[in-house]
């Protein structure tokens, strides 16, 4: 059951990034939102649960993009990591705490992407709206990461609640 | 212990993206998985989105379309006079193309396909269009729209395609200054604008020149439209000088494109 939830928040997040947010101009710049699921692992799931999950989306957006394959799951697994890392220095379900952790995911997306497009294409140029595109995810990311994040647990506790009401209790709660 | 596990786990990490990062699109199956899976999905809710638009502009813009009405009644009447006109030319056209045997039967095989999905990256510039190997399609074909050339099909499963747009920074096109016959290069930059690399100083290059394809990279066919020039640096050294070309194709509108399915030696620049 745990998996079926991945699965549709899976394909919500991934139809929400390739085929709704292209038709609103205002959410051009958004950021990667499997960036919010990696981090909801790191924060309220186990090890076996989470790398199953993180090694499925890194594939599928390796797929999808055109970069080097694999790029995406690095991020996602060192970003999970990091997560995993923090959790044992921060009170890491404080809401301070949960406000920066999107935005710095997605800082440190665009920082791979950037060392990774000067390594592999040392012959091209940067893109020139590098610095506002970085600054627009990482702006939308602090307004919105978040909420996703809160939206994530509970519809997890809910989907876990619903077929096994134990569960719920027992799951963490933002 | 826990130190070497991190050193052994960055140097795998480090060796599997430089040999990944030598060529860009997988050769294996792998790399068609999710296009398999998500594009479904992706084409399901594109049509749902096209549905629901269409609901919109129908039903709920009905107050605007009454005065749009009336504005279209008065041109009407004035653009049935310009078709009767444009009907007459059509039948001269027919008639002098059968009279001067004019290139009668190159047109080329196109298909149409719609735009399901884009590239869930913004450093990258790809789309995913709704049809794949079942309807024709291969890898490399030119994929343009009347505006310009869109870009080339990169991958493909039996039923969707992913296109490189010219825009990407790992497409080059080879091409031509329309007016001067200047060649160059067409790279993209994952912006909005391409450059024209590798265009001799000698040559007069002036704002607004259209650049078309050459035709001599064997992906697009000659005289496709690609872009004008918005932007020209000549500097004090070197061989080459600095071109922008902004493409014709606006493409962040894109919704349906045509692939070119024999585009092997038609020259458009003679159509005109």
């Amino acid at each position: 059951m745990k998996y079926l939830f991945y699965t549709f928040t899976y394909l919500v997040l991934i139809l929400i990034q390739t085929t709704i947010i292209h038709h609103f101009r205002v959410l051009s710049g958004f950021y990667d939102l499997f960036i919010v699921i990696v981090i909801y692992l790191g924060l309220y799931r186990n090890l076996r649960e989470s790398i199953p999950v993180i090694l499925f989306l890194g594939i599928t957006m390796d797929n999808l993009y055109n970069g080097p394959f694999g790029l995406y799951m690095t991020v996602y697994l060192w970003l999970y990591a990091a997560i995993r890392w923090s959790s044992v220095y921060f009170h890491v379900r404080n809401k301070l705490f949960l406000v920066f952790a999107v935005a710095s995911g997605v800082l440190f997306e665009n920082l791979v992407f950037i060392v990774s497009f000067v390594v592999f294409n040392p012959d091209s140029q940067l893109p020139g709206n590098i610095p506002e595109n970085a600054l627009g995810q990482i702006l939308w990311a602090f307004l919105t990461g978040p909420f996703f994040l809160v939206l994530i647990n509970r519809a997890d506790n809910t989907w876990s609640g619903g077929f096994n009401p134990h569960v719920s209790e027992q799951s963490g709660h933002v | 212990m826990m130190i070497v596990g991190v050193i052994i786990l960055v140097a795998v990490n480090l060796i599997v993206l430089s040999v990944s990062g030598k060529h860009h699109y997988p050769p294996y199956a792998l790399g068609r998985v999710a296009l398999t899976i998500i594009a479904p999905f992706q084409d399901t809710l594109t049509h749902t989105i096209h549905f629901t638009k269409s609901i919109w502009r129908h039903y709920f813009f009905l107050v605007s379309a009454a005065r749009e009405n009336e504005n279209l009644k008065k041109s009407l009447s004035h653009l049935i006079q310009k078709n009767n006109e444009y009907h007459e030319i059509e039948i001269e056209n027919d008639r002098l193309r059968k009279l001067f045997d004019f290139r009668q039967n190159v047109a080329d095989e196109v298909l149409a396909a719609e735009v399901i999905g884009i590239d869930p990256s913004p450093w990258y510039r790809t789309i995913i269009i709704d049809k794949g190997k079942a309807d024709g399609i291969k890898m490399g074909l030119p994929v343009i729209i009347p505006e310009g050339v869109v870009g080339q099909v990169i991958d493909s499963s039996e039923r969707y395609s992913k296109i490189l747009l010219i825009i990407d920074q790992n497409s080059a096109v080879d091409a031509l200054v329309q007016r001067n016959r200047a060649r160059g290069i067409i790279k993209g930059i994952s912006s909005d604008q391409c450059t024209f690399k590798y265009v001799l100083r000698r040559h007069d290059i002036e704002m607004g020149d259209s650049v078309i394809a050459s035709g001599l990279d064997g992906v697009f066919p000659k005289g496709l439209r690609i872009g004008y020039v918005t932007k020209k640096a000549e500097g004090n050294s070197g061989l080459f000088q600095e071109v922008s070309v902004m493409p014709f194709v606006d493409f962040e509108k894109l919704e349906e494109v045509f692939i070119l399915l024999n585009p092997s030696n038609r020259n458009y620049s003679d159509d005109k």
